[in-house]
């Protein structure tokens, strides 16, 4: 058995707002209070009047408008726009025409810039040859007689020249001077 | 027992929702005539909305005109068909935004703006009221522009189109980009000032 306490206070001007805004956020029991109370119904009523008469009054503030619409003249239709009227290509094809004639008119004013772009083109590498290349560079990083002059094999590092780079720890002004206790030199 | 918020929820879509929402598909798909069908049952409706935001007939028509040729050209990029309105709407407020951007604009370099032009214009052009519904009318703009000023920048959107323009909560949201919670909320608060401004209240009552 569903029992369905009854709501004895009035709704707050808040939940009058609330209804008048969006009927369904007040709850159940909300709604039938609102259902049967004849004080907060007027209150609401009174609410929802007043902004009817002002919705009224705000369309009739406006005058008649006879006006519907109506397409540009000259406008085609939708896809089937010409080709100059198509914004994107235009924006696209301006600057590459701009830059075409950018390159042709400095190939004009400097012919002697002719030969030496066919120069260029015929010192050209093959890509797929300059791609075998790398591929046998990355195999064979550096031919194997200089691979021992590049790699630590045969390095000693009591070596003078190894001291400097990778110095002992005694060796070491900083560390050394870290490790001891009492006054630092600065 | 349906209480109204079940039967709110399960309400179905009325008939010209469902054929404005043929009129979107169609259109999207390049049919003009759709795409009339659209305008012209929502033109009144953006001209009002423009009208009161500009108060003159001459720039209402001209800008409700460029909606819906932007409408149309953007048209691709509405997502969901149902949210044409609220679509359009959020449009309205741009090309509204821009218009009173311009304005200003216009103001700074000439002393005498365009607008004293197009109210000439609007004068001549409009069919005269009566002087009691021209009085009624002034007395309407100045009170409603009274009680707005009360209101914050939101609040005065959100009032604007859910009382002005009478649009759907979902609609205000999809318009201004906004939640449906948000909207409720500044509504709830416009309401509230609404409530208490005895003066405009009053004056719609006639009293």
């Amino acid at each position: 058995v569903i029992v369905t306490i009854a709501r004895t206070e009035h709704l707050t001007e808040a939940q009058i707002i609330q209804a008048v805004v969006n009927r369904s956020d007040l709850s159940d029991d909300m709604l039938e209070h609102l259902a049967t109370c004849l004080e907060c119904r007027a209150e609401e009523t009174r609410l929802c009047a007043a902004l009817g008469q002002l919705g009224k009054m705000a369309q009739a503030s406006v005058p008649k408008n006879e006006m519907r619409f109506a397409w540009p003249s000259g406008q085609s239709e939708k896809g089937k726009t010409g080709f100059f009227e198509n914004r994107s290509i235009t924006r696209m094809a301006v600057p590459a025409l701009v830059l075409l004639m950018v390159v042709l008119g400095t190939l004009l004013i400097n012919p002697d810039q002719k030969p030496h772009i066919k120069e260029m083109a015929l010192h050209m590498i093959d890509p797929e040859q300059l791609l075998s290349d790398i591929d046998n560079l990355l195999e064979t990083p550096v031919p194997p007689e200089f691979q021992t002059t590049v790699s630590f094999i045969e390095i000693d590092p009591e070596d003078d020249f190894m001291q400097d780079i990778v110095p002992r720890i005694e060796n070491d002004p900083m560390t050394h001077r870290l490790k001891k206790k009492g006054v630092y030199i600065c | 027992m349906p209480t109204a918020k079940t039967e709110k929820r399960n309400q179905p879509a009325s008939p010209k929702d469902h054929q404005v929402r043929l009129w979107v598909q169609e259109a999207k798909a390049g049919s003009r005539r759709a795409f009339e069908h659209l305008a012209n049952h929502y033109y009144g409706e953006i001209f009002r909305m423009i009208y009161y935001r500009t108060q003159s007939r001459v720039d209402a028509e001209d800008i409700t005109q460029e909606i819906f040729l932007k409408a149309y050209k953007g048209l691709g990029r509405l997502t969901d068909n149902n949210r044409f309105k609220g679509w359009l709407y959020r449009i309205a407020i741009n090309r509204v935004k821009d218009f009173h951007r311009r304005k200003k604009l216009r103001k700074l370099f000439k002393p005498l703006s365009d607008d004293a032009v197009n109210t000439q214009i609007d004068i001549q052009e409009s069919p005269e009221p009566g002087p009691f519904e021209a009085l009624t009318r002034k007395r309407f703009r100045l009170e409603s522009e009274k009680f707005m000023a009360r209101l914050s920048k939101t609040e005065k959107h959100v009032f604007t189109l859910r009382f002005f323009d009478q649009l759907a909560i979902s609609e205000i949201s999809t318009a201004l980009k906004k939640s449906e919670s948000t909207i409720k909320t500044h509504l709830y608060r416009a309401l509230a000032k609404f409530k208490h401004d005895g003066t405009f209240r009053n004056f719609l009552k006639g009293e």
